[in-house]
Protein backbone atom coordinates (compact mmCIF):
# COMPACT_ATOMS: atom_id res chain seq x y z
CA UNK A 1 0.00 0.00 0.00
CA UNK A 2 2.87 2.29 0.87
CA UNK A 3 4.46 1.90 -2.36
CA UNK A 4 1.42 2.13 -4.23
CA UNK A 5 0.95 5.39 -2.49
CA UNK A 6 4.04 6.40 -3.06
CA UNK A 7 3.98 5.56 -6.53
CA UNK A 8 0.60 7.27 -7.57
CA UNK A 9 0.74 10.32 -5.46
CA UNK A 10 4.63 11.15 -5.16
CA UNK A 11 5.44 10.11 -7.93
CA UNK A 12 8.14 7.83 -6.78
CA UNK A 13 9.68 5.78 -10.13
CA UNK A 14 8.71 2.17 -10.41
CA UNK A 15 11.94 1.02 -11.56
CA UNK A 16 15.35 3.07 -11.80
CA UNK A 17 15.70 2.74 -15.45
CA UNK A 18 12.33 5.05 -15.78
CA UNK A 19 13.58 8.70 -17.24
CA UNK A 20 14.11 11.27 -14.88
CA UNK A 21 10.33 13.30 -14.41
CA UNK A 22 11.07 16.58 -15.71
CA UNK A 23 8.28 19.25 -16.26
CA UNK A 24 6.38 18.83 -19.43
CA UNK A 25 6.69 21.02 -22.64
CA UNK A 26 5.87 24.55 -23.23
CA UNK A 27 4.03 23.64 -26.04
CA UNK A 28 1.71 21.62 -23.72
CA UNK A 29 2.49 24.36 -20.60
CA UNK A 30 0.76 27.16 -23.62
CA UNK A 31 -2.71 26.27 -23.20
CA UNK A 32 -3.20 26.46 -19.71
CA UNK A 33 -1.36 29.39 -19.67
CA UNK A 34 -4.02 30.86 -22.39
CA UNK A 35 -6.79 29.66 -19.74
CA UNK A 36 -4.89 31.28 -16.85
CA UNK A 37 -4.31 34.74 -18.45
CA UNK A 38 -8.11 34.77 -19.97
CA UNK A 39 -9.51 33.84 -16.48
CA UNK A 40 -7.23 36.67 -14.84
CA UNK A 41 -7.91 39.37 -17.65
CA UNK A 42 -11.77 38.34 -16.58
CA UNK A 43 -11.40 38.78 -13.24
CA UNK A 44 -8.71 41.64 -12.96
CA UNK A 45 -11.76 43.60 -15.48
CA UNK A 46 -14.87 42.05 -15.43
CA UNK A 47 -16.69 45.08 -17.41
CA UNK A 48 -15.31 43.23 -20.22
CA UNK A 49 -17.33 39.74 -19.32
CA UNK A 50 -19.82 41.64 -18.73
CA UNK A 51 -19.90 43.69 -22.59
CA UNK A 52 -19.54 40.37 -24.32
CA UNK A 53 -23.17 39.68 -22.74
CA UNK A 54 -24.57 43.09 -22.56
CA UNK A 55 -26.37 43.14 -26.07
CA UNK A 56 -27.80 39.58 -25.46
CA UNK A 57 -29.19 41.07 -21.94
CA UNK A 58 -30.51 43.96 -23.44
CA UNK A 59 -32.66 42.26 -26.51
CA UNK A 60 -33.56 39.85 -23.45
CA UNK A 61 -34.63 42.93 -21.19
CA UNK A 62 -36.45 44.69 -24.15
CA UNK A 63 -38.75 41.71 -24.27
CA UNK A 64 -39.90 42.27 -20.78
CA UNK A 65 -42.30 45.17 -19.76
CA UNK A 66 -40.67 48.53 -19.58
CA UNK A 67 -39.42 49.39 -16.02
CA UNK A 68 -38.06 52.89 -16.80
CA UNK A 69 -34.55 52.41 -15.23
CA UNK A 70 -31.69 51.02 -17.19
CA UNK A 71 -30.71 48.23 -14.97
CA UNK A 72 -27.25 47.53 -17.25
CA UNK A 73 -25.76 51.08 -17.07
CA UNK A 74 -25.17 50.84 -12.68
CA UNK A 75 -24.18 47.26 -13.57
CA UNK A 76 -21.35 48.39 -15.63
CA UNK A 77 -20.46 51.11 -13.63
CA UNK A 78 -19.49 48.87 -10.76
CA UNK A 79 -18.09 46.27 -12.90
CA UNK A 80 -15.65 49.07 -14.07
CA UNK A 81 -14.81 50.39 -10.53
CA UNK A 82 -14.36 47.01 -9.32
CA UNK A 83 -12.04 46.22 -11.98
CA UNK A 84 -10.02 49.73 -11.49
CA UNK A 85 -9.47 48.30 -7.35
CA UNK A 86 -8.52 45.00 -8.87
CA UNK A 87 -6.01 46.78 -11.36
CA UNK A 88 -4.80 49.06 -8.80
CA UNK A 89 -4.44 46.43 -6.89
CA UNK A 90 -2.61 44.63 -9.06
CA UNK A 91 -0.49 47.60 -10.05
CA UNK A 92 0.60 48.37 -6.14
CA UNK A 93 1.71 44.30 -5.44
CA UNK A 94 3.27 44.23 -8.97
CA UNK A 95 5.19 47.52 -8.07
CA UNK A 96 6.26 46.33 -4.77
CA UNK A 97 7.22 43.48 -6.14
CA UNK A 98 9.28 44.98 -8.82
CA UNK A 99 11.12 46.76 -6.13
CA UNK A 100 12.00 44.17 -4.04
CA UNK A 101 13.69 42.58 -6.45
CA UNK A 102 15.84 45.61 -7.46
CA UNK A 103 16.68 45.86 -3.88
CA UNK A 104 17.64 42.30 -3.85
CA UNK A 105 19.97 42.95 -6.68
CA UNK A 106 21.42 45.82 -5.17
CA UNK A 107 25.28 45.62 -3.59
CA UNK A 108 24.67 45.70 0.06
CA UNK A 109 21.78 43.67 0.00
CA UNK A 110 22.30 40.27 1.09
CA UNK A 111 22.35 37.49 -1.23
CA UNK A 112 19.25 35.07 -1.45
CA UNK A 113 19.64 31.42 0.35
CA UNK A 114 17.93 28.51 -0.91
CA UNK A 115 17.36 25.18 0.97
CA UNK A 116 15.17 21.98 0.51
CA UNK A 117 11.72 22.35 1.54
CA UNK A 118 11.79 23.29 5.44
CA UNK A 119 8.60 21.42 6.30
CA UNK A 120 8.86 17.94 7.58
CA UNK A 121 7.08 14.52 5.73
CA UNK A 122 7.75 14.52 2.61
CA UNK A 123 10.38 16.91 0.93
CA UNK A 124 11.35 15.39 -2.32
CA UNK A 125 8.61 16.93 -4.52
CA UNK A 126 9.11 16.20 -8.44
CA UNK A 127 6.74 16.56 -11.69
CA UNK A 128 5.07 13.15 -11.05
CA UNK A 129 3.74 14.61 -7.73
CA UNK A 130 -0.14 14.32 -8.02
CA UNK A 131 -2.77 16.35 -5.97
CA UNK A 132 -6.08 15.46 -5.11
CA UNK A 133 -9.05 17.48 -4.96
CA UNK A 134 -10.49 14.90 -2.35
CA UNK A 135 -8.69 16.18 1.03
CA UNK A 136 -10.18 19.64 0.40
CA UNK A 137 -13.53 17.94 0.13
CA UNK A 138 -14.24 15.43 1.66
CA UNK A 139 -14.81 16.39 5.15
CA UNK A 140 -17.41 18.51 3.58
CA UNK A 141 -19.10 16.15 1.25
CA UNK A 142 -19.35 13.77 4.53
CA UNK A 143 -21.22 16.26 6.55
CA UNK A 144 -23.53 17.32 3.87
CA UNK A 145 -23.68 14.06 2.22
CA UNK A 146 -27.72 14.12 2.56
CA UNK A 147 -27.93 17.30 0.01
CA UNK A 148 -25.09 16.32 -1.69
CA UNK A 149 -25.62 13.60 -4.32
CA UNK A 150 -22.64 11.84 -5.15
CA UNK A 151 -23.54 9.44 -8.09
CA UNK A 152 -20.55 6.31 -7.55
CA UNK A 153 -20.46 3.83 -10.61
CA UNK A 154 -16.98 1.35 -10.40
CA UNK A 155 -15.60 -1.63 -11.28
CA UNK A 156 -12.59 -3.32 -9.59
CA UNK A 157 -10.28 -5.29 -11.10
CA UNK A 158 -10.74 -9.28 -10.78
CA UNK A 159 -8.43 -12.20 -11.69
CA UNK A 160 -4.98 -12.21 -12.48
CA UNK A 161 -5.18 -10.78 -16.10
CA UNK A 162 -8.07 -8.23 -15.40
CA UNK A 163 -9.92 -6.54 -18.11
CA UNK A 164 -11.13 -2.58 -17.88
CA UNK A 165 -11.95 -1.43 -14.47
CA UNK A 166 -13.18 2.02 -13.90
CA UNK A 167 -14.46 4.31 -11.07
CA UNK A 168 -16.43 7.42 -11.73
CA UNK A 169 -17.63 9.70 -9.23
CA UNK A 170 -20.21 12.32 -9.75
CA UNK A 171 -21.34 14.80 -7.60
CA UNK A 172 -24.83 15.68 -8.98
CA UNK A 173 -25.17 19.94 -9.54
CA UNK A 174 -28.28 20.65 -10.40
CA UNK A 175 -27.50 24.11 -12.27
CA UNK A 176 -24.05 22.81 -13.66
CA UNK A 177 -26.28 19.77 -15.16
CA UNK A 178 -28.55 22.19 -16.77
CA UNK A 179 -25.62 24.37 -18.09
CA UNK A 180 -23.75 21.61 -19.29
CA UNK A 181 -26.43 19.47 -21.14
CA UNK A 182 -26.95 22.67 -23.42
CA UNK A 183 -23.43 21.94 -24.34
CA UNK A 184 -23.68 18.03 -24.41
CA UNK A 185 -26.27 18.23 -26.92
CA UNK A 186 -24.82 20.29 -29.26
CA UNK A 187 -21.77 18.06 -29.07
CA UNK A 188 -23.98 15.21 -29.85
CA UNK A 189 -25.81 17.02 -32.53
CA UNK A 190 -22.11 18.22 -34.32
CA UNK A 191 -20.78 15.17 -33.57
CA UNK A 192 -23.88 13.12 -35.39
CA UNK A 193 -23.55 15.65 -37.99
CA UNK A 194 -19.84 15.30 -39.09
CA UNK A 195 -20.36 11.06 -38.83
CA UNK A 196 -22.86 12.04 -41.68
CA UNK A 197 -20.13 13.88 -43.88
CA UNK A 198 -17.68 12.99 -45.88
CA UNK A 199 -14.39 14.37 -43.84
CA UNK A 200 -12.18 13.03 -46.23
CA UNK A 201 -13.93 15.60 -48.95
CA UNK A 202 -12.03 19.39 -47.86
CA UNK A 203 -14.57 20.63 -49.96
CA UNK A 204 -17.51 19.82 -47.61
CA UNK A 205 -15.21 20.60 -44.63
CA UNK A 206 -14.78 23.92 -45.81
CA UNK A 207 -18.59 24.41 -46.65
CA UNK A 208 -19.01 23.22 -43.28
CA UNK A 209 -16.59 25.61 -41.96
CA UNK A 210 -18.22 28.63 -43.95
CA UNK A 211 -21.47 28.17 -42.94
CA UNK A 212 -20.66 27.84 -39.16
CA UNK A 213 -18.60 30.98 -39.48
CA UNK A 214 -21.57 32.89 -41.11
CA UNK A 215 -23.76 31.59 -38.57
CA UNK A 216 -21.68 32.76 -35.55
CA UNK A 217 -21.09 36.10 -37.36
CA UNK A 218 -25.11 36.37 -37.71
CA UNK A 219 -25.15 36.03 -33.81
CA UNK A 220 -22.29 38.39 -33.35
CA UNK A 221 -24.37 40.89 -35.14
CA UNK A 222 -27.69 40.33 -33.76
CA UNK A 223 -26.64 40.51 -30.32
CA UNK A 224 -25.90 43.89 -30.78
CA UNK A 225 -29.98 44.65 -31.24
CA UNK A 226 -31.98 44.67 -34.04
CA UNK A 227 -30.64 45.35 -37.62
CA UNK A 228 -31.86 48.81 -38.73
CA UNK B 1 -20.32 66.77 7.11
CA UNK B 2 -17.19 68.81 4.99
CA UNK B 3 -14.79 67.12 3.24
CA UNK B 4 -12.05 68.03 4.95
CA UNK B 5 -13.29 66.05 8.39
CA UNK B 6 -14.34 62.79 5.93
CA UNK B 7 -10.78 63.26 4.36
CA UNK B 8 -9.40 63.15 7.95
CA UNK B 9 -11.24 60.53 9.36
CA UNK B 10 -9.98 58.55 6.31
CA UNK B 11 -6.49 59.11 7.35
CA UNK B 12 -7.35 58.52 10.65
CA UNK B 13 -9.43 54.69 9.46
CA UNK B 14 -5.79 54.08 7.79
CA UNK B 15 -4.19 54.96 10.83
CA UNK B 16 -5.97 52.34 13.01
CA UNK B 17 -5.86 49.45 10.37
CA UNK B 18 -2.20 49.94 10.03
CA UNK B 19 -1.14 50.52 13.00
CA UNK B 20 -3.87 48.18 15.30
CA UNK B 21 -3.29 44.84 14.10
CA UNK B 22 0.41 45.31 16.05
CA UNK B 23 -1.19 46.27 19.29
CA UNK B 24 -4.10 43.88 19.24
CA UNK B 25 -1.64 41.39 19.01
CA UNK B 26 0.14 42.73 21.49
CA UNK B 27 -2.68 43.06 24.24
CA UNK B 28 -3.61 39.54 23.26
CA UNK B 29 -0.10 37.99 24.15
CA UNK B 30 -0.56 40.18 27.14
CA UNK B 31 -3.66 39.40 28.33
CA UNK B 32 -2.54 35.61 28.36
CA UNK B 33 0.87 36.35 29.70
CA UNK B 34 -1.41 38.26 32.85
CA UNK B 35 -3.47 34.77 33.22
CA UNK B 36 -0.44 32.94 33.11
CA UNK B 37 0.72 35.13 36.04
CA UNK B 38 3.47 36.70 33.79
CA UNK B 39 3.97 39.81 32.95
CA UNK B 40 4.39 38.88 29.62
CA UNK B 41 6.02 40.76 26.49
CA UNK B 42 6.00 44.60 25.58
CA UNK B 43 2.58 45.20 23.53
CA UNK B 44 4.53 46.44 20.51
CA UNK B 45 6.54 43.39 20.56
CA UNK B 46 5.36 42.11 17.04
CA UNK B 47 5.92 45.50 15.71
CA UNK B 48 9.49 44.72 16.66
CA UNK B 49 9.60 41.64 15.79
CA UNK B 50 8.19 42.14 12.14
CA UNK B 51 11.02 44.94 11.73
CA UNK B 52 13.54 42.29 12.83
CA UNK B 53 12.02 39.85 10.17
CA UNK B 54 12.58 42.42 7.55
CA UNK B 55 16.32 42.70 7.53
CA UNK B 56 16.38 38.84 7.65
CA UNK B 57 17.94 37.09 4.54
CA UNK B 58 15.15 35.23 2.84
CA UNK B 59 15.38 31.34 2.29
CA UNK B 60 13.39 29.92 -0.01
CA UNK B 61 12.87 26.18 -1.10
CA UNK B 62 14.82 24.96 -3.81
CA UNK B 63 11.22 23.48 -4.68
CA UNK B 64 9.53 27.09 -5.07
CA UNK B 65 8.57 28.78 -8.03
CA UNK B 66 8.18 32.70 -8.48
CA UNK B 67 4.62 32.42 -7.32
CA UNK B 68 6.04 31.48 -3.67
CA UNK B 69 7.74 34.90 -3.56
CA UNK B 70 4.66 37.17 -4.89
CA UNK B 71 2.21 35.34 -2.72
CA UNK B 72 3.18 36.76 0.48
CA UNK B 73 2.96 40.49 -0.76
CA UNK B 74 -0.53 39.59 -2.83
CA UNK B 75 -1.88 38.29 0.59
CA UNK B 76 -0.74 41.28 2.43
CA UNK B 77 -2.28 43.82 -0.86
CA UNK B 78 -5.55 41.37 -0.60
CA UNK B 79 -5.97 41.91 2.99
CA UNK B 80 -5.16 45.66 3.29
CA UNK B 81 -7.87 46.33 0.41
CA UNK B 82 -10.68 44.79 2.41
CA UNK B 83 -9.27 46.67 5.57
CA UNK B 84 -10.03 49.45 3.32
CA UNK B 85 -13.18 48.44 2.78
CA UNK B 86 -14.29 47.30 5.76
CA UNK B 87 -15.59 49.76 8.32
CA UNK B 88 -13.78 50.65 11.81
CA UNK B 89 -15.53 54.21 12.43
CA UNK B 90 -18.89 54.06 12.54
CA UNK B 91 -20.58 53.74 8.52
CA UNK B 92 -17.25 55.46 7.27
CA UNK B 93 -14.69 53.58 4.57
CA UNK B 94 -11.91 55.10 2.23
CA UNK B 95 -13.42 52.58 0.08
CA UNK B 96 -16.96 52.82 0.03
CA UNK B 97 -19.22 51.94 -3.05
CA UNK B 98 -22.19 50.29 -3.76
CA UNK B 99 -22.00 46.23 -3.25
CA UNK B 100 -18.73 46.58 -2.55
CA UNK B 101 -18.79 44.15 0.37
CA UNK B 102 -18.29 42.00 -2.63
CA UNK B 103 -15.37 43.29 -3.26
CA UNK B 104 -14.51 42.64 0.64
CA UNK B 105 -15.39 38.93 0.46
CA UNK B 106 -13.59 38.24 -2.77
CA UNK B 107 -10.33 40.04 -1.25
CA UNK B 108 -10.76 38.11 1.45
CA UNK B 109 -10.48 34.87 -0.67
CA UNK B 110 -8.26 36.02 -2.52
CA UNK B 111 -5.56 36.68 0.28
CA UNK B 112 -6.80 32.75 1.27
CA UNK B 113 -6.40 31.42 -2.40
CA UNK B 114 -2.76 32.84 -2.28
CA UNK B 115 -1.63 31.59 1.23
CA UNK B 116 -3.17 28.28 0.28
CA UNK B 117 -0.80 28.29 -3.23
CA UNK B 118 2.13 29.37 -1.84
CA UNK B 119 1.52 26.01 1.06
CA UNK B 120 1.49 24.00 -2.18
CA UNK B 121 4.21 25.58 -4.06
CA UNK B 122 7.08 24.49 -1.95
CA UNK B 123 5.35 21.09 -2.23
CA UNK B 124 5.89 19.70 1.57
CA UNK B 125 2.39 17.26 2.48
CA UNK B 126 2.33 19.36 5.78
CA UNK B 127 1.81 21.96 4.18
CA UNK B 128 -0.52 20.49 1.85
CA UNK B 129 -2.77 19.41 4.59
CA UNK B 130 -2.67 22.95 6.36
CA UNK B 131 -4.02 24.39 2.80
CA UNK B 132 -6.71 21.23 2.72
CA UNK B 133 -8.04 22.34 6.17
CA UNK B 134 -7.95 26.05 5.35
CA UNK B 135 -10.19 25.58 2.36
CA UNK B 136 -12.37 23.18 4.29
CA UNK B 137 -13.14 25.51 6.97
CA UNK B 138 -13.33 28.55 4.25
CA UNK B 139 -16.56 26.45 3.24
CA UNK B 140 -18.21 26.58 6.94
CA UNK B 141 -16.83 30.08 7.15
CA UNK B 142 -17.89 32.15 4.17
CA UNK B 143 -21.59 31.59 4.24
CA UNK B 144 -21.60 32.84 8.02
CA UNK B 145 -20.40 36.30 6.34
CA UNK B 146 -22.37 36.63 3.41
CA UNK B 147 -25.65 35.36 5.41
CA UNK B 148 -24.60 38.27 8.00
CA UNK B 149 -24.25 40.69 5.32
CA UNK B 150 -27.70 40.05 4.01
CA UNK B 151 -29.55 40.87 7.72
CA UNK B 152 -27.73 44.02 7.90
CA UNK B 153 -28.80 44.63 4.36
CA UNK B 154 -32.20 43.56 5.23
CA UNK B 155 -32.23 45.65 8.21
CA UNK B 156 -30.82 48.62 6.65
CA UNK B 157 -31.66 48.92 3.07
CA UNK B 158 -27.82 50.21 2.77
CA UNK B 159 -25.75 48.54 -0.39
CA UNK B 160 -22.71 49.71 0.67
CA UNK B 161 -20.55 47.63 3.44
CA UNK B 162 -19.81 50.76 5.87
CA UNK B 163 -23.69 51.44 5.94
CA UNK B 164 -24.37 48.08 6.36
CA UNK B 165 -22.46 47.38 9.50
CA UNK B 166 -22.30 51.40 10.22
CA UNK B 167 -25.48 51.98 10.55
CA UNK B 168 -27.00 48.81 11.53
CA UNK B 169 -27.37 49.73 15.26
CA UNK B 170 -29.82 52.46 14.50
CA UNK B 171 -32.05 50.08 13.64
CA UNK B 172 -35.29 49.11 15.65
CA UNK B 173 -34.66 45.47 15.63
CA UNK B 174 -30.69 45.25 16.08
CA UNK B 175 -31.40 45.05 20.35
CA UNK B 176 -32.73 41.79 19.41
CA UNK B 177 -29.44 40.39 16.98
CA UNK B 178 -27.17 42.19 18.33
CA UNK B 179 -25.89 38.96 20.51
CA UNK B 180 -25.90 36.51 18.11
CA UNK B 181 -24.51 39.27 15.57
CA UNK B 182 -21.12 39.80 17.51
CA UNK B 183 -20.90 36.18 18.17
CA UNK B 184 -20.85 35.09 14.33
CA UNK B 185 -18.47 37.74 13.82
CA UNK B 186 -16.65 36.83 16.79
CA UNK B 187 -16.06 33.00 15.67
CA UNK B 188 -14.87 34.63 11.55
CA UNK B 189 -12.63 36.50 13.63
CA UNK B 190 -11.33 33.27 14.96
CA UNK B 191 -11.45 31.54 11.77
CA UNK B 192 -9.64 34.09 9.40
CA UNK B 193 -7.22 35.50 12.05
CA UNK B 194 -6.36 31.23 12.97
CA UNK B 195 -6.76 31.69 16.99
CA UNK B 196 -8.07 29.29 19.49
CA UNK B 197 -10.38 27.34 19.29
CA UNK B 198 -10.09 27.37 15.66
CA UNK B 199 -6.66 27.11 15.39
CA UNK B 200 -3.68 27.53 17.88
CA UNK B 201 -0.96 30.56 16.69
CA UNK B 202 1.56 29.22 19.80
CA UNK B 203 1.75 25.07 18.93
CA UNK B 204 4.68 23.46 17.54
CA UNK B 205 2.99 19.95 16.67
CA UNK B 206 2.67 20.60 12.47
CA UNK B 207 -0.52 18.09 13.01
CA UNK B 208 -2.27 19.87 14.52
CA UNK B 209 -1.75 23.88 12.30
CA UNK B 210 -3.53 25.27 10.13
CA UNK B 211 -2.18 28.73 9.40
CA UNK B 212 1.13 28.33 10.99
CA UNK B 213 1.84 25.36 8.72
CA UNK B 214 0.84 26.90 5.59
CA UNK B 215 4.16 29.26 6.46
CA UNK B 216 6.42 26.78 7.34
CA UNK B 217 8.72 27.94 4.60
CA UNK B 218 8.14 31.50 4.55
CA UNK B 219 11.18 33.37 6.41
CA UNK B 220 12.48 36.86 6.38
CA UNK B 221 10.48 39.40 4.73
CA UNK B 222 7.99 37.00 3.45
CA UNK B 223 7.15 35.86 6.41
CA UNK B 224 6.60 39.30 8.16
CA UNK B 225 3.98 39.47 5.21
CA UNK B 226 1.91 36.84 6.31
CA UNK B 227 2.10 37.62 9.79
CA UNK B 228 1.02 40.93 9.50
CA UNK B 229 -1.92 39.69 7.46
CA UNK B 230 -2.95 37.52 9.70
CA UNK B 231 -2.86 40.10 12.37
CA UNK B 232 -4.35 42.51 10.13
CA UNK B 233 -7.84 39.97 9.12
CA UNK B 234 -8.10 40.16 13.10
CA UNK B 235 -7.87 43.71 13.78
CA UNK B 236 -10.23 44.10 10.67
CA UNK B 237 -12.91 41.38 12.07
CA UNK B 238 -12.04 43.91 15.44
CA UNK B 239 -12.74 46.80 13.65
CA UNK B 240 -16.09 45.67 12.50
CA UNK B 241 -17.62 44.83 15.85
CA UNK B 242 -16.25 48.26 16.73
CA UNK B 243 -18.17 50.04 14.01
CA UNK B 244 -21.21 47.82 14.78
CA UNK B 245 -20.84 49.03 18.30
CA UNK B 246 -20.13 52.53 18.66
CA UNK B 247 -22.42 54.66 20.10
CA UNK B 248 -21.19 57.82 18.53
CA UNK B 249 -21.43 59.67 15.38
CA UNK B 250 -18.57 60.14 13.65
CA UNK B 251 -20.10 63.58 11.54
CA UNK B 252 -21.24 64.78 14.95
CA UNK B 253 -18.19 63.35 17.22
CA UNK B 254 -15.27 62.29 15.66
CA UNK B 255 -12.87 62.35 18.68
CA UNK B 256 -15.21 60.29 20.79
CA UNK B 257 -16.11 58.07 18.00
CA UNK B 258 -12.27 57.05 17.20
CA UNK B 259 -11.60 56.44 20.85
CA UNK B 260 -14.92 54.39 21.54
CA UNK B 261 -13.95 52.52 18.25
CA UNK B 262 -10.55 51.63 19.13
CA UNK B 263 -11.55 50.57 23.10
CA UNK B 264 -13.84 48.42 21.47
CA UNK B 265 -11.19 46.83 19.07
CA UNK B 266 -8.56 46.66 22.40
CA UNK B 267 -11.77 44.73 23.96
CA UNK B 268 -11.82 42.23 21.55
CA UNK B 269 -8.20 41.61 21.97
CA UNK B 270 -8.40 41.26 25.57
CA UNK B 271 -11.53 38.93 24.85
CA UNK B 272 -9.49 36.82 22.40
CA UNK B 273 -6.73 36.53 25.12
CA UNK B 274 -9.13 35.51 27.90
CA UNK B 275 -10.97 32.56 25.48
CA UNK B 276 -7.28 31.60 24.77
CA UNK B 277 -6.10 31.73 28.20
CA UNK B 278 -9.70 29.65 29.44
CA UNK B 279 -10.38 27.45 26.82
CA UNK B 280 -8.02 24.61 24.98
CA UNK B 281 -8.18 24.57 21.05
CA UNK B 282 -10.54 22.25 19.78
CA UNK B 283 -10.19 18.89 18.31
CA UNK B 284 -9.83 19.10 14.63
CA UNK B 285 -12.57 17.22 14.00
CA UNK B 286 -15.13 19.60 16.03
CA UNK B 287 -13.87 22.66 14.07
CA UNK B 288 -16.37 22.33 11.28
CA UNK B 289 -19.20 21.99 13.44
CA UNK B 290 -18.20 25.41 15.29
CA UNK B 291 -17.46 27.18 12.16
CA UNK B 292 -21.03 25.89 10.98
CA UNK B 293 -22.67 26.99 14.41
CA UNK B 294 -21.89 30.72 12.88
CA UNK B 295 -23.55 29.74 9.74
CA UNK B 296 -26.49 28.50 11.66
CA UNK B 297 -26.87 31.52 13.73
CA UNK B 298 -26.32 34.23 10.82
CA UNK B 299 -28.93 32.20 9.25
CA UNK B 300 -30.73 33.20 12.14
CA UNK B 301 -30.38 36.41 12.22
CA UNK B 302 -30.94 37.24 8.80
CA UNK B 303 -34.17 35.21 8.86
CA UNK B 304 -35.04 36.72 12.39
CA UNK B 305 -34.19 39.88 10.70
CA UNK B 306 -36.56 39.87 7.94
CA UNK B 307 -39.22 38.76 10.50
CA UNK B 308 -38.55 41.89 12.20
CA UNK B 309 -38.56 43.82 9.10
CA UNK B 310 -41.83 42.61 8.01
CA UNK B 311 -43.91 42.94 11.28
CA UNK B 312 -42.66 46.63 11.94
Amino acid sequence: MARAFGIVFLGGPRDARVAAPTEVSRWMLLPMGVHALGVVVLGVLPVLGFTLVRGATALALAALPATGTDVLQPMADALTRIGWICGALAAVVGAGLWARERLARGPTAPRRATSPTWACGYGAPNPRMQYTGASFSSDFAARFGAVMVNLRRQKAPLGYFPTDSYLITDCVDAVERRLFSVIQHGDASAGELSGRLHEDDPRIAFAAALIALALMSALVVLAGGPLP
Amino acid sequence: MSGTLVQTLNVVHGLIVLSMPIVMVGLVNRTKSLWTGRKGPALLQSGWDLWRLLHKRPVYSTASTPLFRAGAWIVLGASLLAALIAPVLGDLAPLRFARDFIVFVYALALARLFLMLCALDVGSSFEGMGAAREASFTAYVEPALLLLIGSAAVATGQTDFSGLIGQWHRTAAFGWLVLPVLAVLFVLLQAEAARVPVDDPATHLELTMVHEVMVLDHSGPELAAMQYACALKMSLYAGLIAALLNPYDPRIDAPACVLASLAIMAGVAIAVGCIESLVARLRMRHVPAYLMLASLGAALCLGATAWLARSA
